[in-house]
């Protein structure tokens, strides 16, 4: 791997077209034919962001109600250490702690799909209420239904998916879907559903409508490793799939028309990215209730790292899993006897930043 | 602005001079609706009461008959709760709408009923406050910071901000607000037992006394909308327009912060957060009486109620239980979100 500027190129031994990128790129494979293109700002970014990530997950590992070193703990997940120890880290700790970087990535890639589509910062599926959707259905399940904990994720998953085709059912006008009618109709949708909701919550017992409220603000505690393998296999397709979706929705961004132009299937590529954006919001609020804020902000924050416009899958991805990662550390820890639900503490976060973002837009304007 | 406003007045208008009277006698109709539906309030239930029976109760009323304690004490305070929200959220949802000059501003939507709502529940969880009569100080207070910080955001950039980015801004504040009323509901199981009735929106759950000690500041809310409408009129020619017609925005916007406080928080305080009808009565208004923040407002006051009280009969009606009126009016008034969204060019920018 070279590390070079393509944009100052006078000293070049041989005069070779290349491609100024305008700004530092690294580059795998030969000069001329060059198999992959890393931005370098991204790469080192993103190494930043995962190596605290990396060590976010080890505190969060090690510490707690029971203080466990760093090499019992090693010793732990490898299989050799004693039974409570094991138990502890391997059984309790590393399922929740994985859970909450997986999850942080899909929500973030979902987020960072949903931006682009629309083409606006708040575009995201928390504020479209996809989330709002997924909780009607658990709730039902729960509820009315009496069902357990997979009947639960499988009903938020039909609820997402049935809200979003319902959101842009309504929203298409003369065969097209623009961002910000899509954005109102599912403001729409989701005040509907999320009224519903509270009906639903309000005809059951006290008790149960705690327990229901408490899956419905987010939590990441019981995760089995079970649950965690499942979600992971269905999650990397579908951020394989994002990662492949990447190059042909930044042509997209730049205009439809343009895009249309060079031979894209601009439809095609929107209701990927539909489906695909939609499928990783509803797997995880299938998997842990309703975490809003991490697709808003992740993207954001990325794009501001990273200094791009646009789809930086990677960056984002990283932010996303140390957001939710650090959000779950915070709830744990505030009131170690009553551990918050971790989607109370992203929607603080995650508010503060969000008016944090909207004074700073205003201003810049 | 009197000096402007007097000239035009004795102008002889083309068009205003027949229109006048023609408005007056259009509130005729909308008087008969609204009183029918506040009729239908009182009448329909669980126990139902015929029309013979509610007027003999009503002005004779008899402790010892369980029937005129059903209506004295379950629907004469629902019903005056009704009237009272009802007018206090029209008028409010028009303020907004005029002043952000924003047709999808809704006191619900853009999350002022969410603040309100947050601050009576921190008074009640945190602050031991348990009687409306304090706890109403705390959601005209919690209505009053989420409209400032509404507007600001919403004009907080160097050109006027757009409806969907002020609607965007509310709808993700309410969120966040409401993330927060839920999680100290949440860890308060007492709190939560007794509010979440009145979290969902319902006229079932004030006595009488309570909505009385609210009305003042209702009536306040109102008089100082229906004072500032000529204002508001101005306003609507435009920022630039109305400040060289010698309107002063600033101070419109002030005044107008307090009465939606006053409305909404009035409003939040008794009923709970109910949106959709401070965005469906002033357009309804509007359809009928045209762009005339005068009139668009003294409609809202008679067809919001009635919608209000529609709603909540429906809700009544609609399952053995009783579905809380939040939840009826959002279930109205998101399709004509919707379908507003899809029709106008509010959305075209």
């Amino acid at each position: 791997m070279t590390a070079e500027r393509t944009s100052t190129g006078p000293a070049s031994p041989r005069p070779q077209p290349t491609v100024d990128f305008g700004r530092r790129m690294y580059r795998i494979g030969p000069r001329d034919r060059p198999m992959l293109l890393l931005d370098a700002r991204s790469v080192r970014v993103c190494a930043v962001l995962w190596a605290a990530t990396i060590l976010l997950a080890f505190y969060a590992i090690t510490s707690g109600s029971a203080q466990i070193t760093v090499s019992e703990a090693l010793t732990a997940l490898f299989g050799r250490g004693d039974d409570y120890t094991t138990m502890v880290v391997a059984e309790w700790r590393a399922p929740r702690v994985l859970m909450a970087i997986l999850l942080g990535t899909c929500l973030a890639a979902s987020g960072s799909i949903f931006q682009n589509l629309t083409g606006n910062p708040l575009g995201s599926p928390d504020i479209i209420g996809f989330q709002t959707g997924s909780f009607t259905g658990a709730l039902i399940v729960m509820l009315v239904l009496g069902g357990g904990s997979a009947a639960t994720m499988a009903g938020a998953l039909t609820g997402g998916l049935v809200t979003a085709l319902l959101v842009f059912v309504l929203s298409i006008r003369r065969g097209a879907v623009r961002g910000v009618r899509l954005i109102i109709v599912g403001i729409g949708v989701s005040a509907m559903l999320g009224s519903a909701n509270v009906w639903i919550q309000l005809t059951a017992t006290v008790e149960d409508a705690i327990m229901a409220g408490l899956w419905g603000a987010g939590n990441l505690s019981g995760v089995t490793w079970p649950t965690f393998l499942l979600v992971l296999t269905v999650s990397a397709a579908f951020l394989a799939a994002a990662t492949l979706l990447a190059r042909p929705m930044k042509l997209t961004r730049i205009g439809v028309p343009f895009a249309t132009a060079l031979g894209q299937k601009v439809r095609a590529v929107q209701v990927a990215a539909v489906v695909i954006g939609v499928g990783l919001t509803a797997l995880a609020t299938a998997t842990v209730g309703p975490i809003s804020f991490i697709a808003l902000a992740a993207p954001q924050i990325a794009r501001r790292l990273v200094h791009t416009d646009g789809l930086a899958l990677g960056p984002t991805a990283a932010v996303g899993s140390l957001l939710l990662l650090l959000a779950d550390v915070t709830a744990q820890r505030i009131h170690p006897d009553s551990p918050l639900p971790v989607g109370i503490v992203t929607v603080c976060i995650g508010g503060l930043y969000f008016l944090w973002l909207l004074m700073r837009e205003g201003r810049t304007r | 602005m009197t000096a402007i406003t007097a000239p035009a007045r004795a102008d002889p208008p083309a068009t205003g001079v027949p229109r006048v009277p023609g408005r007056l006698i259009g509130m005729l109709p909308l008087v008969a609706f609204c009183l029918v539906a506040l009729t239908l309030s009182m009448m329909v239930g669980s126990r139902a009461v015929a029309p013979g029976e509610l007027l003999q109760f009503l002005l004779h009323p008899d402790p010892d008959e369980p029937v005129s304690q059903v209506v004295w004490q379950s629907r004469v305070p629902r019903t005056v709760l009704i009237l009272l929200a009802g007018a206090a959220l029209g008028v409010a949802g028009g303020l907004m709408q005029a002043v952000t000059r924003n047709p999808l501003a809704d006191p619900g939507i853009l999350g002022v009923t969410a603040g309100a709502s947050l601050a009576v529940v921190v008074g009640l969880a945190f602050f031991g406050v348990t009687d409306i009569s304090s706890y109403m100080w705390w959601s005209f207070a919690g209505a009053l910071i989420t409209s400032v910080l509404v507007f600001a955001i919403g004009n907080s950039g160097a050109v006027r901000s757009s409806p969907v980015r002020m609607t965007l801004s509310g709808v993700a504040l309410g969120a966040v607000l409401s993330g927060f009323s839920s999680a100290v509901l949440l860890s308060n199981s007492d709190i939560l037992a007794r509010m979440r009735g009145w979290s969902a929106g319902t006229t079932a759950s004030q006595p009488l006394e309570a909505t009385l000690a609210i009305a003042p500041f209702i009536a306040a809310g109102l008089l100082i909308a229906l004072c500032s409408t000529r204002s508001l009129d101005v306003l609507s020619l435009g920022e630039a327009s109305a400040v060289a017609m010698g309107a002063h925005p600033q101070r419109l916007r002030l005044v107008a912060l307090l009465a939606i406080a006053l409305l909404a928080g009035g409003a939040t305080a008794t009923a709970g957060p109910i949106g959709f009808i401070g965005l469906m009565a002033p357009h309804l208004a509007r359809m009928i009486v045209g762009p005339h923040q005068g009139w668009i407002m003294t409609y809202s006051i008679l067809l919001a109620p009635t919608v209000l009280g529609l709603a909540d009969v429906l809700g009544r009606v609609i399952v053995a239980g009783e579905v809380p009126v939040g939840v009826v009016t959002a279930f109205i008034g998101a399709p004509v979100l919707i379908y507003m969204v899809r029709r106008s060019r509010v959305t075209e920018a």
